[in-house]
């Protein structure tokens, strides 16, 4: 499986990659899924989906991806009376913000390992811990005994 | 030399065998495989045709069958024994809720109370279970009189991937544990614990 493009993140005013897929999750629980097309190996998922934290609360902000009919697919798509701006109620669990300098790279999903990892816990959509990761190769860990 | 025409003979007769055993019992993932395989090298301008694959290795595979027919039988014989065996495919456990994960035994009323999301931007109905109020709606419509809704959590192990914990709502029926909604999914090995 090659490594996957990130989702997009607006954190404190700085524009991240995140490394999860909080959207996932709304369709394992119910949420209808569109057929999206995976016309990549590097985006299986069909979709990109641009997040925005405000005031500690997770919100899809937009969506770009294709249809397996060829449209485009948009926010609109999976949520057609939401267009602009979706609270991810449906989401908990960690989010991933890779820090730093890649250190190893791999070429599956999400696998690679950069210099650390902000990690931001999210209850039903709500932020309520984050913490900093630092990271280490497996080599640095040799070579720290 | 009578001898040695008869055993190519036969040799013969089993490789026309095996390749009609072959051809009738190849398993349909391998085609695509092969397929997928055909496809890549298109994609990237190769030719789909190769004097080693096509040539060279259907030769020396049909000599081989001629010369040493007696092994060839052997392996064949082994190989379709073995898919025989893993054609059984091992049965996967599914998740269901059971009686020690029940937490509260809860009304309608009360699981809508506790469940409709409020967001100050109002980027999300404010109904029950928000953006899943379909869900909620489905899984509403299975209820009868008599029914109890009970909130429960429970571990789960998936084939792939962390041990999770699952929460949400099934429905008691008789005492007997039915149909189940789940409303939330966490990795109980995430990192911000």
């Amino acid at each position: 499986m090659t490594a996957q493009f990130a989702e997009k993140l607006r954190y404190q005013g700085e524009d991240v990659a995140m490394l999860t897929n909080p959207l996932d999750q709304y369709f394992a629980l119910g949420g209808a899924r569109p057929a999206f097309a995976a016309n990549c190996t590097a985006l299986w998922r069909g979709y990109v989906g641009s997040w925005e934290i405000i005031e500690d609360r997770l919100y899809l902000i937009g969506l770009a991806g294709e249809l397996e009919g060829g449209e485009t697919a948009t926010l609109a798509t999976v949520f057609p009376d939401f267009p602009n701006l979706v609270f991810a109620h449906w989401y908990s669990g960690t989010i991933r913000i890779p820090r730093g300098k890649l250190l190893h790279y791999v070429h599956m999903g999400y696998g690679s390992t950069y210099e650390g990892d902000l990690l931001l816990d999210v209850e039903r959509g709500v932020i309520v811990k984050s913490q900093l990761r630092s990271n280490e190769t497996p080599d640095d860990e040799e070579h720290s005994e | 030399m009578t001898y040695v025409y008869g055993y190519l003979g036969i040799g013969l007769f089993v490789l026309v065998a095996v390749y009609s055993v072959h051809r009738l019992t190849r398993d349909k993932w391998k085609n695509d495989l092969r397929n997928a395989l055909e496809a890549t090298k298109r994609a990237s301008g190769m030719s789909s045709f190769s004097v080693l694959d096509d040539v060279i290795a259907p030769i020396f595979a049909c000599l081989f069958v001629i010369l040493a027919w007696p092994i060839a039988l052997y392996l064949k014989g082994k190989d379709l024994l073995s898919k025989g065996n893993d054609r059984k495919a091992p049965e996967r456990p599914e998740f269901a809720v059971s009686r020690q994960h029940l937490q509260t035994e809860l009304s309608v009323a009360q699981v809508e109370e506790r469940e409709t999301v409020i967001d100050p931007l109002g980027a999300a109905p404010m109904l029950p279970f928000g953006h899943l109020n379909t869900v909620w709606k489905d899984f509403l419509s299975g209820l009868e009189e008599g029914d109890q809704i009970w909130s429960f959590t429970a571990q789960w192990q998936p084939t792939w991937g962390q041990l999770e914990q699952r929460s949400g709502y099934v429905i008691v029926r008789n005492d007997v544990l039915g149909r189940y909604l789940i409303t939330a999914v966490k990795q109980v090995s995430d990192n911000c614990k």
